[in-house]
């Protein structure tokens, strides 16, 4: 009898902690707070109202420590359950959104929101621990749950750095940020997906730099010599560094010209690139290197500076390096050539239109033209018709021909392709026919079969292009016909 | 210093002599990057609550990338006795990429950003080195 009674107490106990827990769950007034430190049972994991989403949801759940991260307002925050919870409602909010339940995933977006906005104000620490979770990440683990805390720590990581910053440009000193960007800095050389997103995302081309991370970002710099998938944050950083010292007057530019001219010639790829950046804003440094990578024969050095002035320097200076560097470096400078078009398509356009009129090495033109067609506008189409019908070079007219079998309209790409066929000056040139073949694949991306079929007709009995070429011929027209496997 | 001279000459003239119309090329491979459209947004934009700023600032979803091969340049290095010739053309691709499923919520998990069909908007020459020919070029 006495030990029934025990039993009935100890079940009276269980089961008001049970509906305490849900009714915490629910947000209901007068529920009891309960820690995050205990893990929950899972009669308690059961208490939460059942999540109309799929079974992931569930999975993440049973991994949450509820109570500690969904409790009322005053309830104590526990980081990790809060970070963990998260990435539970990050995998509801995916569910929501693959069922087309856009309202409920709007309202559960909310509550990430202000779950987060109190995670942020609750730790004045939350980057720190941010940083100090994502040591404890495998790049090798890419499911949904391991990609959400990382995207979830990295949100933390920089809403805090943006609210660090905030507070130091209203004159707080810098040793909050200073603190903060120095712990990013060393995990950076963590892993590649690492230093991408905290290195590269987070702090390059941002203010958060300063000069107490000279020695750190220098570190990493060294450390790419033998780490190479570190090259290119570590030089970013490098050159980001440089920049925010300069803005904030902590060095002067004539001190970081100098420290520029200094690694020009450094075996270290990271510090290379980052002086080439520094020099091509120097009129007078820009020349000397533009010197030496002749003085070299260096095509390599070539395409750097190019980049260099292309992500640095106006469309049109830019154009200008690339056409005194062209002959060294070739279609190495093709990129240069496409970021400064895409900034300025009517700078591109003059400087083709302008190489064409002096008759200029047909390298360079085949990298303006293709630069400046690769637009679906109707400047970038005439262009290209216009090079098809003027420009004396094979290569060029064919570069013509290939940027508008890559335009939207088919009838476009299938005149290109005639016109160039039948132009006498291609009467004998086997290398056309087989470049309109990749005009002919373009086009068949565009599923019009007609045309397909008429291109293909053309070019499968064209006298000058060899057997196999002809059946990869047939093999793209019966691809769009349906007539023949993938 | 004389010395040296001298048997820079020496050397000069016994390849000149040797075959005086090889161009003595090699080849220098260079990689191109890359390079990428505009960025779309394909994540999340800035998100301001209870006055804490939650921005993703990712840079979203490129319009297109485009894939340059490596480039090959010829480089005289006297003594080789090599020249360069043509090996194969190699395309220069555009890959479309587009942004699937615009919602400007917290996480961009429900948002991909998926390659389309590339087009080929240039060939670039791939070299190899063959070795001079007695008396030729």
């Amino acid at each position: 009898m006495r030990r029934c009674s025990i039993l009935a107490i100890a079940l009276a106990i269980a089961v008001a902690v049970l509906f305490g827990a849900a009714a915490l769950l629910r947000g209901e007034p007068g529920a009891t707070p309960i820690t995050g430190d205990a893990p929950p049972s899972p009669d308690l994991r059961r208490a939460e109202p059942a999540p109309q989403v799929g079974h992931t949801v569930d999975a993440v759940i049973e991994r949450t420590s509820v109570a500690a991260a969904v409790g009322p307002a005053e309830a104590p925050l526990d980081f990790d359950a809060a970070v963990t919870r998260l990435v539970g409602m990050g995998v509801e909010l995916s569910e929501l959104v693959a069922r087309g339940d856009q309202d409920a995933a709007m309202r559960r977006n909310q509550d990430v929101g202000e779950l987060l906005a109190r995670v942020l104000t609750t730790f004045p620490d939350a980057g720190e621990r941010a940083v100090d979770r994502m040591t404890a990440l495998s790049p090798a683990d890419a499911s949904l749950e391991a990609n959400l805390r990382r995207q979830v720590l990295v949100v933390i990581l920089r809403s805090d750095l943006e609210e660090r910053q905030r507070r130091t440009e209203k004159g707080t000193p810098r040793g909050a940020v200073d603190a903060l960007v120095a712990a990013i800095l060393a995990i950076v050389p963590q892993d590649e997906p690492t230093a991408n997103t905290l290195g590269a995302e987070l702090l390059v081309d941002h203010p958060y730099l300063g000069p107490a991370h000279e020695d750190p970002v220098l570190e990493l710099v060294t450390l790419s010599a033998t780490e190479t998938w570190l090259t290119q944050v570590a030089s970013d950083l490098l050159r980001t560094l440089w920049r925010n010292l300069e803005k904030t007057g902590a060095r002067a530019r004539s001190d970081l010209a100098s420290l520029a001219l200094l690694f020009f010639d450094d075996v270290n790829q990271a510090r290379r690139l980052a002086a080439i950046r520094e020099l091509v804003r120097d009129p007078r440094l820009r020349r000397i290197a533009i010197e030496r990578a002749h003085e070299r024969r260096d095509a390599a050095l070539a395409g750097a500076i190019g980049n260099a002035a292309a992500a640095e320097l106006d469309a049109a200076t830019a154009f200008e390096i690339v056409r005194e560097l062209h002959e060294l470096g070739g279609s190495t400078l093709i990129g240069p050539c496409v970021i400064a078009a895409g900034r300025d398509p009517p700078a591109a356009r003059r400087a083709y239109e302008e190489a064409l009129a002096d008759s200029r090495d047909a390298g360079l033109r085949a990298d303006l033209l293709m630069a400046s067609a690769m637009g679906q506008d109707g400047p970038a189409v005439e262009l290209a018709r216009t090079a098809l019908r003027d420009d004396p070079d094979p290569v060029v007219r064919g570069r013509a021909m290939l940027a508008l079998t890559a335009q939207p309209d088919a009838s476009v790409g299938e005149r290109a392709i005639f016109d160039a066929l039948d132009d006498p000056r291609s009467g004998s040139d086997a290398d056309l026919a087989k470049v309109a073949i990749h005009g002919l694949e373009n086009l068949a991306r565009l599923g019009d079969r007609n045309v397909v079929q008429r291109v293909g007709q053309r070019l499968a009995s064209h006298p000058l292009l060899a057997e196999a070429d002809r059946a990869r011929v047939r093999a793209v027209v019966g691809r769009v016909l349906g007539d023949s496997p993938r | 210093m004389i010395r040296s001279a001298l048997l820079s000459l020496a050397l000069a003239s016994f390849l000149s002599a040797q075959d005086p119309t090889c161009p003595h090329q090699v080849i220098q491979t260079v990689t191109v990057p890359a390079e990428t459209g505009p960025w779309v947004d394909c994540a999340t934009p800035t998100i301001i609550v209870n006055g804490v700023n939650i921005s993703q600032g990712q840079k979203g979803c490129p319009e297109w990338v485009l894939i340059v091969p490596p480039v090959d340049v010829p480089v005289v290095l006297p003594g080789s006795n090599t020249r360069t010739v043509l090996s194969r053309r190699d395309p220069i691709q555009k890959v479309p990429f587009v942004c699937k499923t615009r919602f400007f919520l917290f996480l961009p998990i429900f948002q991909s950003c998926d390659p389309g069909a590339p087009v080929v908007l240039g060939l670039v020459d791939r070299l190899r080195i063959v070795a001079c020919e007695a008396g030729g070029k």
